[in-house]
C-alpha cells in the first residue's frame, strides 16, 4: 500500500479551454463578443431588439453594424424567433434545465452564426443573475443587466456579477415615475464593487439614454477589427492580473 | 443548482492525476468569487464521485475570501464584496483572486501491492 499526498494544488478548469477556443474563433473573424447576463424578465431580449435596430440603422457618419445572437434558455425558440424577426441570424441554445449557458454549449453553437457577416455576436445567456456569473464562455464582455421593476437593490444583493462586468445596463427606465427606485443608489452601488464599470440606464421601449449604449458598442467593435489592436480593455486586464 | 457539474469536473480532474487508487483525504478551495455554494458543492461531491468512478473517502469544502487591491497600495481579505478599502475608506480596488475552484490537498493510497 502507498499512501501518497500530492502537494500541487490542482486548479479545476470551468470550462476556460473551451472558452479560449471560442475566442480565437470569434476573434480571427473580428467580431465583438458580449455575453449578455440578467435575471427572467429584465428585458434583454427587448434590448437586444432594439440594439439590432439601432446598429443595422446608418445614420450620419456611421456604418451600419450586423449583430448575430446566440439565445440560452431552458427551453422554447421564442427568442430565437424574435431576434430573426429583427433582422439578425440567431440561434437558440435549449439547456434543458441548466441554469446557465457553459463554454461546450456555445461551441456548438457557434457554427449555426455567420461570423464572417457580422460585427457583434451577443449571447444571451439563460435568465439568472447568479450562476452565469462564474463561466467564461469566449466572449469580450460581460453585460449585467438590471431593470427597474426589480428594485435599487439588487446591485448589492446580487453582487458578483457587477464585480464581474464591464458594464451595467438598467432598462425600463421609463416605469421610474411609476416606481420607487433610486437610480443614483443603483449606480453608486455597481461602482462600489467595481469602479470601472460602465453604465447605461435606458429604456429600449422609449429610446431613452440608447445612444450612449449604442455609442458604447460602436466603439468597442471598431476596435476590434483584427487590422487594429484590440485595446487594453478587450483584454481582460483584470482577469490577467487576477490569475497571479 | 449549477454544483453537481462542478463537482463532476473536479472528480475527473482528481481520477486524471490519481488514476485508480483511492483517495483518502481531499479538501477543495472555492473562491467567494466563484459562483459555487460551498454546501452544494459539499452535497454534490459524493454523488459525483460515484458517477465518476472516484473512489472518495473523506472530503470537505472551504469558502475562501477574495483578496482585494486598493490602489492605495492597501492589500486586504474582502469577504463581503462591497466592502470599502480598510485604509482609505474607498472602493478603488481590483479582486485579484476569490474566481478559482482549486483542490488543496489530496493524499492518495494506492492498493495494487495488496493485490498481488
Amino acid at each position: 500500500m502507498k499512501r501518497t499526498e500530492i502537494l500541487d494544488k490542482i486548479i479545476i478548469d470551468k470550462g476556460d479551454k473551451i472558452a479560449l477556443k471560442n475566442r480565437a474563433q470569434i476573434d480571427k473573424a473580428g467580431v465583438l463578443a458580449l455575453n449578455l447576463i440578467g435575471s427572467p424578465g429584465c428585458g434583454k431580449t427587448t434590448l437586444l431588439e432594439r440594439t439590432i435596430a439601432e446598429l443595422h440603422d446608418p445614420r450620419a457618419g456611421s456604418v451600419p453594424l450586423k449583430v448575430g445572437v446566440i439565445e440560452g434558455d431552458v427551453q422554447s425558440n421564442l427568442d430565437r424567433d424574435r431576434i430573426a424577426r429583427a433582422g439578425a441570424p440567431a440561434t437558440q441554445i435549449q439547456t434543458g434545465g441548466a441554469c446557465r449557458l457553459d463554454a461546450a454549449m456555445v461551441e456548438k453553437a457557434l457554427p449555426q452564426i455567420p461570423l464572417d457577416k457580422i460585427n457583434i455576436l451577443v449571447i444571451e445567456n439563460v435568465g439568472n443573475l447568479i450562476c452565469p456569473t462564474g463561466l467564461k464562455l469566449g466572449e469580450h464582455l460581460k453585460i449585467a443587466v438590471i431593470s427597474v421593476p426589480e428594485g435599487d437593490e439588487k446591485p448589492a444583493k446580487y453582487p458578483t456579477v457587477f464585480v464581474r462586468s464591464d458594464a451595467a445596463v438598467i432598462t425600463k427606465i421609463d416605469l421610474l415615475p411609476h416606481l420607487d427606485y433610486d437610480l443614483d443608489r443603483a449606480a453608486t452601488d455597481c461602482r462600489k464593487l467595481n469602479n470601472r464599470i460602465k453604465i447605461f440606464p435606458l429604456s429600449a421601449k422609449t429610446g431613452e439614454g440608447i445612444d450612449a449604449w449604442i455609442e458604447y458598442l460602436r466603439r468597442l467593435s471598431g476596435a476590434n477589427r483584427p487590422a487594429r489592436r484590440a485595446p487594453a480593455e478587450l483584454k481582460e486586464p483584470r482577469r490577467t492580473a487576477e490569475q497571479k | 443548482m449549477h454544483e453537481l457539474s462542478v463537482a463532476e469536473s473536479i472528480c475527473r480532474s482528481v481520477s486524471e492525476r490519481v488514476g485508480d487508487a483511492r483517495v483518502e483525504e481531499m479538501v477543495v478551495q472555492v473562491g467567494a468569487l466563484s459562483g459555487v455554494n460551498r454546501a452544494s458543492l459539499e452535497f454534490c461531491l459524493g454523488e459525483a464521485a460515484q458517477v465518476t468512478g472516484l473512489k472518495l473517502e473523506r472530503f470537505s469544502v472551504e469558502r475562501v475570501p477574495a483578496r482585494a487591491r486598493c490602489e492605495c497600495g492597501e492589500t486586504y481579505e474582502a469577504d463581503e464584496l462591497m466592502q470599502p478599502c480598510p485604509r482609505c475608506g474607498g472602493f478603488s480596488r481590483s479582486f485579484i483572486n476569490g474566481e478559482d475552484i482549486v483542490v488543496s490537498k489530496l493524499v492518495a493510497v494506492e492498493e495494487n501491492d495488496e493485490a498481488n
